[in-house]
């Protein structure tokens, strides 16, 4: 197949970029999209020119470092999928393939199409995680979680913190990542304790960060390789309501003694 | 980042006010939608009111009362509007540089204009007020208390019936994809009950629209008439 790439080409964080025409020559429809890139990127460096910068990892679709927005679509066209599942065969020869990084002010340009998510790093550093102390490591069957619960924290808990959401939502908005954490460890019972800290201090996090706000396209929901769902969202906004009405000041907390 | 003051400065807070008050605007119009249909009662009978102009008078009965819920409409609006014009300013910023192609997947247009639909609501209203409270957009199709007589001879007029009609398009997009985008908003999370919101939330915006047309429709082909 032969293919026309027009790529964003952008030198630095705060250099100004653009659109590069490369073409892309004897791609195997069995290749992956970013099989692709590497050989268009062999070539560019056998001529001397600078490959085009790109962020993959695992390669098998778990790691959430592939991004790309592909003729408009985060992760290319098919649903449930990263860039680096997207196969060569569902495109034709001779098609032209614009290819951008994920846009938010949150999630600054570094180089071409690789774009600084770390981001999500902070949101998930202020409150991602359940805290447990050290020692052996108690009986599985001590706490009991029920399959549908189980299940529902599961389906959450398979983000892998792509930014596509962010990509995709018209508002460059991080709710279904947020919400995703929220509702994963919200729901099974290690997560209570920290529950409520847990969703004010990662939603005052998102909001620092510069990400937009969910007005419920579900662009999201359609852009995520791992099909979380919208309704997360939902259990997020609840759960800050509730958070925020059940915040008390430190002084408050100290008399509860 | 506490109180009320923190609720309102984090994103999801001010998507909460903006969801609950415009439910609670959407309870308005629905009563606001019955009160108007009472204008297919007619003009009244051995010399009485007509039912609207009699409804009318009922809600002037005690001034104060009438007062107390238009300063509270006003609030509810001015929250509603002043807090999606913050909400909107940070949903622009978030993202300063555009995609050069960007393929919707399931947004509907109804949330896409959602926006521009309040706008055009917003100036409907100023003009509506203008029109049959004050009574300063058409001096001389105005009677102080006839408001009956008030609809009837404004909707005799086609353009004005029409920009009535007209300005009910809007409503209806905003109300669809408002009435469920709020309730998501308010943490309603059960994908059943999701579903069934989206479409009540879309009849609900369909009946209050076409009860809304109804009047100016009625008067137009002389169903309602002095």
């Amino acid at each position: 197949m032969r293919l026309t790439l027009k790529v964003w080409r952008q030198a630095g964080r705060s250099a100004r970029g653009g659109f590069q025409e490369v073409v892309a020559e004897g791609v195997s429809p069995d290749s992956s999209f970013l099989e692709m890139l590497d050989g268009v990127n062999e070539k560019l460096e056998a001529e001397g020119r600078e490959p085009i910068a790109f962020d993959h990892d695992c390669r098998e679709g778990i790691c959430g470092s592939c991004s790309l927005m592909i003729n408009g679509h985060p992760h290319g066209p098919d649903d449930g999928v990263t860039t680096c599942q997207l196969h060569m065969r569902r495109y034709r020869d001779g098609d032209t393939i614009v290819i951008e990084p994920w846009r938010a002010r949150a999630f600054p340009v570094i180089k071409d199409l690789i774009v600084d998510r770390s981001a999500f790093d902070r949101i998930i550093q202020v409150g991602g995680f359940v805290s447990v102390n050290t020692g052996s490591a108690q009986d599985a069957n001590n706490l009991p979680i029920g399959k549908e619960v189980a299940d529902l924290a599961m389906d959450t808990a398979a983000c892998i913190g792509c930014g596509a959401c962010v990509a995709a939502c018209p508002n460059a908005s991080a709710m279904l990542f947020v919400s995703a954490k929220a509702a994963h460890l919200g729901r099974l019972p290690q997560g209570q304790p920290e529950r409520h800290a847990r969703t004010r201090r990662m939603v005052a996090q998102m909001d620092t960060e510069g990400f937009g706000g969910c007005t419920n396209h579900g662009e999201c929901e359609a852009a995520c390789p791992k099909e979380i769902k919208m309704w997360n969202i939902s259990f997020l906004n609840r759960d800050f309501l509730q958070a925020s009405l059940s915040e008390r000041s430190a002084s408050q907390r100290a008399g509860d003694g | 980042m506490s109180g009320l003051g923190g609720f309102y400065r984090s994103s999801i807070g001010k998507k909460i006010v903006v969801g609950a008050t415009g439910i609670l605007l959407v309870g308005f119009l629905f009563v606001h939608m019955l009160g108007n249909l009472q204008a297919f009662e007619g003009p009244g009978e051995h010399g009485e009111p007509a039912k609207l102009t009699q409804y009318g008078e009922l809600l002037r009965t005690e001034m104060a009362v009438l007062w107390a819920m238009r300063l509270g409409l006003l609030g509810l609006l001015i929250l509603h509007v002043v807090t999606t014009v913050r909400l909107v300013a940070e949903n622009r910023a978030a993202r300063p540089e555009r995609y050069a192609m960007a393929r919707s997947m399931k947004t509907t247009f109804a949330a896409r204009t959602m926006i521009f639909g309040g706008v055009a609501l917003f100036a409907y209203v100023v003009y509506h007020i203008l029109h049959l409270t004050v009574g300063a957009a058409h001096r001389d199709l105005f009677r102080e208390g006839d408001v009956y007589g008030n609809v009837v001879r404004s909707f005799s007029n086609p353009v004005i019936a029409t920009v009535y009609v007209a300005a009910m398009i809007p409503v209806f997009f905003h109300l669809r994809h408002g009435i469920q985008s709020a309730l998501r908003t308010l943490g309603v999370d059960h994908p059943e009950h999701l579903a069934r919101i989206q479409t009540a939330g879309g009849a609900l915006a369909a009946l209050i629209t076409l009860g809304f047309m109804a009047v100016p429709l009625g008067v137009l082909f002389n169903l309602i008439r002095l």
